[in-house]
C-alpha cells in the first residue's frame, strides 16, 4: 500500500490527485445541476491547442500556454453565447472541433511529439511535475476560497437565474466567475487525467452523490468524499497496472456511481 | 412602526414609469407606457396573452433592458441600490432534478444575513414561516423538484417574503394553486400590506380575484396601456369597448 509513496513521483501524483479532486467535485455538482458537463468537455478538448501552441514555441511545460488557451475559449463560449443567437451547444461544437482542428495540425508539424501527445490525451502520473504540484496546491487553496465565498451565488444561480438576479446577485459577474473557477479546474486537472476524460472527475462523483442524497448539502459533501477516493484509487491502480491514470481514475469514479446506483435501487 | 411610506417621504410614488418602450426585433412588446403605482397599492395587470404583461414586470426589474423611457422606484432610476427591497415571483419556474436543494436550502439562500448556506443551521427559518403564514413549514424538508405546482408557487412567494420586500412582484402568482392555498396567499398579502405598507404588483388572469384584491387594475393590450383605475372602472369600460370578448379572452389563457 504504501510501496508507491517512496517515489516522488509517486508523491506529486497522489498529493495532486487529492488536490484536484475534491474541487472538481464540488464544481460538478453545479456543472451537472446547470448541464455544463459539455462546456467542461469543450474547454478540456481546447486545451489540446493550448498545449500544441506551448509545444510549438518551445516550451517545455505547456502549462501556461494551455493555462490561457483555456480561459480564451472559455470567455469566447460566454461572449457568443451573449452576443449572438445561436445555441450554446452549437457554439460549443464549432469551439471544440475548431480548437481540436488546429492543435492536430500544429501536431503534424511537430514530429517528435507523439509519445508527448499520448500523455496528455490520456493523463499519466509519471508526467505530473512539481510545476502542477504546487499549480495545483495554489488553485485548491484560491477554488476552495473562491467557492465558499460565493457559494450562496452559484447555487442561486444554478437554481435560476431570474431569481438570481432579483436577489441582487450580479447574474453576469457571477457566471464569469463560476465559469473561470471551472475552466482553471479543468485546465490544471489535464496532467492527472488527459484531455479524453477530463470530465469524468467532475461529472461523474457529482453524479454519484445525487444517487444517495436528499440535501444538497449531502451531495456536496458525498461528492467531494467519492471524488477523493476515486482519485486515489484510480492513481494507485494507475501505478499498480501500468496503465495511464485517465482511464484508472475515470473507472473508478464509475464504479463509484454503479455503487450507488445499487444502494439506490435497493433502498427504493 | 416604519412603514415604508415613512421612509421614503420625498418620492410620492412607489413607482413611476415614463414612456417605456420595449421593442424586440421590429416589433413593439411595449409602447409608451406611463404609470404612476402610490405605497402600500396592490396593481393588478391583466391582459391577453403576449399583450405585454410578463414584459411589463421583468422591464420594472429591468431583466429585460427597456429600449425608451424611464423607471423610478422608490425614487431611485438605478435598480442595483434598490434591489433588495424588491421580491419577485416568476412564472412557470421549473427546477432541475439533478440538483437535490431542499425547500430549508433554497429558502436560507435569501435570507438576508446568511453568510453561506451550507454551515447555517437555518433554525429560525421556522420562525419567519410562521409569520409569513403560508404553509410552507411543512414542506422545509422535502426536495424543491418533487413539490406540486402549488406548493412551489407558496415556497417561492416565502422566498421573497424572507428577504423584507418594500415592493413585491408577482406574475401569474396562484396558477394551479388550490383555493385554501390561493387564499393562504392573499391574506399573507394583506396582512402585509397592513403592516409594512408592502406594495404589490401582480399579474394574473383572473378577473374575480382582481376584483376582490386589488387597489388598481391595469388592463394591456397589445403592449399598451387600454384602460385603468380601480377594478369596477376598468370591469365596466372592459365590458363597454370590447364587450365579454376581452374578459372571456383573458380569463381563459
Amino acid at each position: 500500500m504504501f510501496e508507491p509513496l517512496q517515489f516522488s513521483f509517486m508523491q506529486r501524483a497522489i498529493i495532486t490527485a487529492l488536490l484536484l479532486s475534491p474541487i472538481c467535485a464540488l464544481m460538478g455538482v453545479f456543472v451537472i445541476a446547470r448541464k455544463m458537463s459539455f462546456f467542461s468537455d469543450t474547454i478540456g478538448h481546447s486545451a489540446l491547442a493550448g498545449v500544441a501552441v506551448g509545444l510549438l514555441i518551445g516550451l517545455k511545460e505547456p502549462l501556461t500556454t494551455l493555462l490561457i488557451t483555456s480561459l480564451a475559449v472559455a470567455i469566447i463560449v460566454f461572449w457568443l453565447r451573449e452576443k449572438t443567437e445561436l445555441l450554446t451547444d452549437t457554439i460549443m461544437a464549432l469551439m471544440f472541433s475548431g480548437m481540436i482542428a488546429v492543435a492536430i495540425i500544429i501536431f503534424s508539424f511537430l514530429k517528435g511529439y507523439k509519445g508527448d501527445l499520448h500523455r496528455y490525451l490520456f493523463g499519466d502520473i509519471l508526467a505530473v511535475g512539481n510545476i502542477d504540484t504546487i499549480a495545483s496546491a495554489l488553485l485548491f487553496v484560491l477554488m476552495s476560497f473562491i467557492i465558499f465565498k460565493n457559494l450562496n451565488q452559484f447555487t442561486i444561480i444554478t437554481t435560476n437565474e431570474e431569481l438570481a438576479f432579483a436577489c441582487g446577485v450580479n447574474v453576469g459577474r457571477a457566471n464569469y466567475l463560476f465559469v473561470i473557477t471551472l475552466t482553471l479546474t479543468v485546465a490544471l486537472s489535464i496532467r492527472l487525467l488527459g484531455i479524453m476524460l477530463v470530465t469524468s472527475l467532475l461529472v461523474v462523483p457529482a453524479a454519484a452523490a445525487r444517487n444517495v442524497s436528499v440535501t444538497l448539502r449531502q451531495q456536496l459533501i458525498f461528492s467531494i468524499l467519492f471524488g477523493l477516493f476515486s482519485a486515489l484509487a484510480g492513481t494507485l491502480s494507475s501505478y499498480y497496472l501500468n496503465l495511464p491514470s485517465g482511464p484508472c481514475i475515470t473507472l473508478a469514479c464509475i464504479l463509484v456511481f454503479i455503487l450507488t446506483l445499487i444502494w439506490k435501487k435497493v433502498k427504493e | 412602526m416604519t412603514t415604508t411610506s415613512d421612509i421614503h417621504n420625498n418620492p410620492p410614488y412607489a413607482i413611476e414609469i415614463e414612456n417605456l418602450t420595449v421593442r424586440y426585433g421590429n416589433k413593439d412588446i411595449l409602447k409608451n407606457i406611463n404609470l404612476k403605482i402610490k405605497y402600500g397599492d396592490f396593481l393588478a395587470i391583466i391582459g391577453p396573452n403576449g399583450s405585454g404583461k410578463t414584459t411589463l414586470l421583468k422591464a420594472i426589474l429591468r431583466i429585460i433592458k427597456p429600449d425608451c423611457g424611464t423607471i423610478k422606484i422608490f425614487g431611485e432610476e438605478d435598480i442595483n441600490k434598490i434591489i433588495t427591497k424588491i421580491g419577485y415571483v416568476p412564472q412557470r419556474l421549473g427546477f432541475e432534478k439533478t440538483l437535490s436543494i431542499t425547500v430549508r436550502e433554497f429558502l436560507a439562500l435569501r435570507l438576508p444575513k446568511t453568510k453561506n448556506w451550507f454551515f447555517h443551521r437555518f433554525k429560525f427559518i421556522d420562525e419567519k414561516l410562521k409569520i409569513a403564514r403560508l404553509g410552507v413549514t411543512e414542506l422545509l424538508e422535502k426536495p424543491l423538484y418533487l413539490l406540486s405546482g402549488g406548493e412551489l408557487q407558496r415556497v417561492l412567494i416565502a422566498f421573497s417574503l424572507l428577504g423584507e420586500p418594500e415592493l413585491l412582484l408577482l406574475d401569474e402568482a396562484t396558477e394551479g394553486v388550490d383555493f385554501t392555498a390561493e387564499n393562504l396567499i392573499y391574506e399573507s398579502l394583506a396582512t402585509l400590506r397592513k403592516q409594512i405598507g408592502l406594495t404589490v404588483i401582480l399579474v394574473s388572469h383572473d378577473l374575480s380575484m382582481v376584483s376582490r384584491q386589488a387597489t388598481n387594475v391595469v388592463a394591456l393590450s397589445n403592449g399598451v396601456v387600454c384602460c385603468e383605475g380601480s377594478p369596477s372602472e376598468v370591469y365596466q369600460s372592459l365590458n363597454k369597448a370590447y364587450g365579454a370578448h376581452f374578459i372571456t379572452y383573458s380569463h381563459h389563457h
